[in-house]
């Protein structure tokens, strides 16, 4: 082994101590050149005070304040788990059934209200529906931007207005109505950790774009009819303190 | 049945993503000693290392699924991702970060603390002193290597990971990972003789022209 050579390998030697064989040249080469041992010396002195460095630094580590903040986000962007394909189906069934029940309900609802109180039924309630491409636009009834309020005399609590939003057809007249300007845009699903105890009286619906991927981590799912596009149309219902409350997507 | 402590990383981050937050704390817990510390020898700053080991499991909860196994091991990943943020705040601050004030008392501290505790510990006070400079000196040598061999000189000797780990968390090849190493190691010991008591000697005059010769080969 050269001295040139020497230098290439001489922190590998040192590096690896206990794997003799392959350095074995290079610790001869040490021993009959003076230079080279001097460098060999040096690297392992080097090297044993990387050591000392590394164990004086063994110990330390985050704060446990680090852990706690970590966990608390960990919690608020929590991923959702996929449903399995069975149990999706059941979901899938059971919302139908839901749907079918509620639509009934609420043409009953109508009909009745409509003989009673044919005036008070939402007429503005399928107005101003942007398209779908459009990038933001509230869905209108009554004032502009605003959704509507459940009439009187039948006051609805949030739960049942925001189901009401899920399942009534688009026209329908209702005492609830606070309605899908297209059915086909499907059902709002409420957003997790969404404070129902705030009314809806002053809010709106937002349509935007949004990736489909955090369409389903809100547990939304996504048809594949257009799968080159990463992002999708979505309406975001929204409290009058300007929270969103649920989400749809838009067909 | 086996608890979360004896997972590996992988199978950790697996259930991670399905939402387990045990899952999440066992392998905070695992690695976060490792980025923090890594963190700490790249930039000498305590709340520095503090703020880039939440960033870097900040950034594995928002997007986990980046993880890509054939590509390295989760601990590689880890310190990827905790390498990108501390050159970006490198970056940002334009300028290498001291070593904070009242370090060596601590670490004097801290030294005295294992002489008193260790078992097998007979150092006079003389002897620890002379290791906590020796130890503070090798600090300091590596904070002013440049950041490029600082960090393989952090991962490889003082974290001692794999090349194959530190080429997948620096993102680079084995070779690339190899030559900085030598490199690295030589301005090493050039520093290191030289800012000893007795200053500058031969070996040290001689490492630089081996390290001169080493740049102009690599250029």
């Amino acid at each position: 082994m050269t001295c040139l050579e020497f230098e290439d390998v001489v922190h590998e030697i040192t590096r690896n101590t206990d794997v003799v064989s392959p350095w074995q040249r290079g610790l001869d080469h040490a021993q009959g050149c003076d230079r080279c041992a001097v460098l060999l010396a040096e690297a392992r002195a080097v090297h044993a005070s990387l050591r000392t460095l590394a164990g004086a630094d063994g110990g330390k580590q985050a704060g446990a304040g680090v852990e706690e903040a970590l966990r608390m986000a960990f919690r608020k962007n929590r991923v959702v788990v996929p449903a399995s394909p069975r149990w999706r189906q059941w979901a899938l069934g059971g919302m139908i059934l839901a749907g079918a029940a509620a639509v009934v309900l609420a043409l009953l609802l109508g009909f009745h209200g409509g003989l009673n109180h044919p005036q008070q039924a939402f007429t503005g309630n399928t107005a101003a529906q942007p398209s779908a491409g459009a990038p933001m636009a509230n869905e209108a009834s009554g004032a502009p931007g605003a959704l509507p309020a459940a009439p009187e005399p039948a006051p609805a609590t949030n739960s049942v207005q925001m189901a009401a939003v899920a399942v009534l057809p688009a026209g329908a007249n209702s005492t609830l109505a606070v309605e899908s300007a297209n059915a086909s845009d499907g059902v709002f699903t409420p957003l997790p950790d969404s404070d129902d105890s705030l009314p809806l009286e002053g809010g709106a619906v937002i349509r935007v774009t949004m990736q489909k991927s955090l369409l389903e981590s809100f547990g939304l799912q996504v048809s594949d009819d257009d799968a080159s596009s990463t992002q999708i149309a979505a309406d975001l219902l929204v409290d009058q303190a300007g929270m969103p409350r649920a989400i749809r997507v838009v067909q | 049945m086996i608890g979360p402590n004896e997972l590996p990383d992988d199978e950790l981050l697996r259930r991670m993503i399905a939402g387990d937050e045990d899952a999440f704390a066992s392998l905070y817990r695992r690695r976060q000693g490792g980025l923090y510390r890594f963190a700490l020898q790249m930039t000498g700053s305590t709340a520095t290392a503090e703020d880039v080991t939440q960033e870097a499991f900040m950034t594995l909860i928002r997007d986990p699924k980046r993880f890509d196994a054939d590509r390295g091991s989760v601990s590689a990943f880890l310190f990827g991702i905790a390498r990108n943020h501390i050159l970006r705040r490198m970056q940002v601050e334009r300028a290498f970060v001291a070593m904070p004030e009242g370090h060596e008392e601590e670490f004097a501290t801290s030294m005295k603390k294992r002489a008193g505790t260790h078992p097998g510990a007979t150092e006079n006070p003389a002897e620890i002193l002379t290791r906590a400079e020796t130890i503070d000196r090798v600090r300091e040598a590596v904070l002013t290597l440049p950041a490029t061999y600082r960090e393989v000189v952090v991962l490889c000797d003082l974290h001692e990971l794999s090349y194959e780990d530190v080429a997948a968390a620096i993102g680079c090849a084995l070779g690339t990972v190899r030559s900085r190493l030598h490199r690295a190691r030589n301005l090493l010991v050039s520093k290191l003789r030289t800012s000893a008591p007795n200053g500058a000697n031969a070996a040290a005059e001689l490492l630089t022209v081996i390290n001169e010769r080493a740049m102009r080969r690599a250029i």
